[in-house]
């Protein structure tokens, strides 16, 4: 595996890289993965020129730098070893999360350690660059535009659901006492994952297809209402039930604009929660 | 598609003098304790954080910031079972707007009411 692990420790990150590319037959169209975290203002400059001279060894190599965690998956699960697939989902599907540093252009030149620091400022400015030009707002809004390859994801996995026998269950909630409140009484008899942010939540949903979601309405990085006009619109058969601690009429009509299949004021309370599960069961033996 | 409220049938209380009603909570665990004693730390680790974040947000007028921790206290607060607790964090989310001294007021129940409910549970007497 290329890539051992993400936004984790960003010299180890490097130093996986460098030793998956040392591994790595030389062939045309070689990729390098490596974690955004990696260049950031943290990483020793020591760790960086050793990682940018391994890839200097090497005249055929193309560099790409990703913080994408989907597209390592993509990686991971469907396209390993067609490096051509991979750079084509990367150029279509996240133009903006990522940089290419082409041999033929860049890395011959690469002879001093000054260059290599000049490397490294320009990818620098580079991430200032696209952390610029994205407001919070427009991360907002990024953030509920699903990529093809977040969409080809969700059928994967809605495709699994079909033939899966375990209900699965997402818990999207930003306080860590709730959250694993809820998923303690779920994990007795379900496969249940905890998702603290929209982000996240997003995440499991394209990769795992749950059946029921409990969706917290007020998230850190976005409204659990339009959170949930999502999920709806890409998944018809996920039960969806807006949790909150506004139990307010504007939330419970809203809810019900967007289809979604229930709403559970807070405090969580057991029997609801099994009410609600319930009610999943039910309207899936009713489909069945 | 069916819409429905799922509706809470949470116990009142037996005994409403006590900070903390930890019925429902049992109820959700059931009676797990290794579970309970993991929530309670969650709980007073979440509730330490947001009580920082609701001094901070007075101290430098954050309405956003106070409204926010309010709403998560609130929330946290009710799942556990302290209510009173719960409810002066409802008070405090519906007082966003409200002057630096009241909600320096609020700041001060909710501490307190904190406090009762960190002590109830430390003393293990639940």
């Amino acid at each position: 595996m290329l890539v051992k692990s993400i936004d984790r420790d960003a010299e180890k990150v490097l130093m996986d890289t460098v030793d998956a590319c040392a591994r790595m037959p030389s062939q045309k169209g070689q990729i390098l993965f490596c974690a955004f975290s990696a260049l950031e203002e943290s990483i020793p400059p020591k760790v960086l020129n050793e990682t940018l001279k391994s890839v200097l060894s090497d005249q055929e190599a193309e560099c790409y730098v990703c913080s994408d965690r989907d597209t390592f998956i993509y990686w991971k699960t469907s396209l390993e070893n067609e490096h051509s697939l991979i750079i084509k989902a990367i150029q279509d599907n996240y133009p903006r999360a990522f940089l290419s540093v082409r041999p033929d252009k860049i890395f011959k030149s690469f002879n001093t350690s000054t260059e290599i620091e000049d490397l490294r400022s320009m990818i620098l400015g580079k991430i200032a660059l696209l952390t610029k030009t994205t407001s919070p707002q427009e991360q907002k809004q990024n953030l509920l535009s699903l990529s093809p390859l977040q969409s080809t994801l969700l059928k994967k996995a809605q495709e699994r659901r079909a033939t899966r026998s375990k209900t699965e269950i997402l818990v999207v909630e930003d306080q860590d006492f709730s959250r694993k409140l809820l998923m303690g009484l779920m994990q007795k008899e379900h496969l249940c994952y905890g998702a603290k942010n929209a982000a996240e939540a997003i995440q499991y949903f394209v990769e795992q297809a749950p059946d029921i979601i409990f969706l917290d309405i007020e998230l850190p990085d976005h409204d659990g209402h339009c959170l949930a006009k999502l999920f709806r619109q890409l998944d018809t058969r996920a039960f969806i039930v807006m949790v909150t601690g506004n139990n307010y009429q504007k939330d419970v009509d809203r809810a019900k604009e967007n289809g979604v299949n229930g709403f559970i004021a807070k405090p969580y309370n057991k029997q609801s929660i099994y009410n609600a599960v319930q009610s999943f069961l039910q309207s899936k033996q009713g489909r069945a | 598609m069916q819409f429905k409220v799922f509706y809470n049938q949470n116990k009142e209380g037996r005994n409403m003098e006590t900070p903390v009603n930890l019925d429902n909570l049992r109820e959700m665990t059931d009676g797990d304790r290794e579970l309970e004693e993991a929530l309670f730390q969650e709980f007073f680790s979440s509730a330490a954080e947001l009580l920082s974040q609701l001094t901070q947000a007075v101290q430098t007028n954050n309405t956003e910031g106070w409204r926010a921790a309010a709403h998560a206290l609130k929330g946290t607060s009710y799942n556990l079972g302290a209510k009173k607790l719960g409810d002066y964090c409802k008070i405090a989310q519906e007082q966003n707007d409200a002057s630096r001294n009241t909600k320096e007021e609020i700041l001060q129940n909710i501490s307190s009411e904190y406090e009762r409910v960190r002590a109830y549970i430390d003393a293990g007497e639940y």
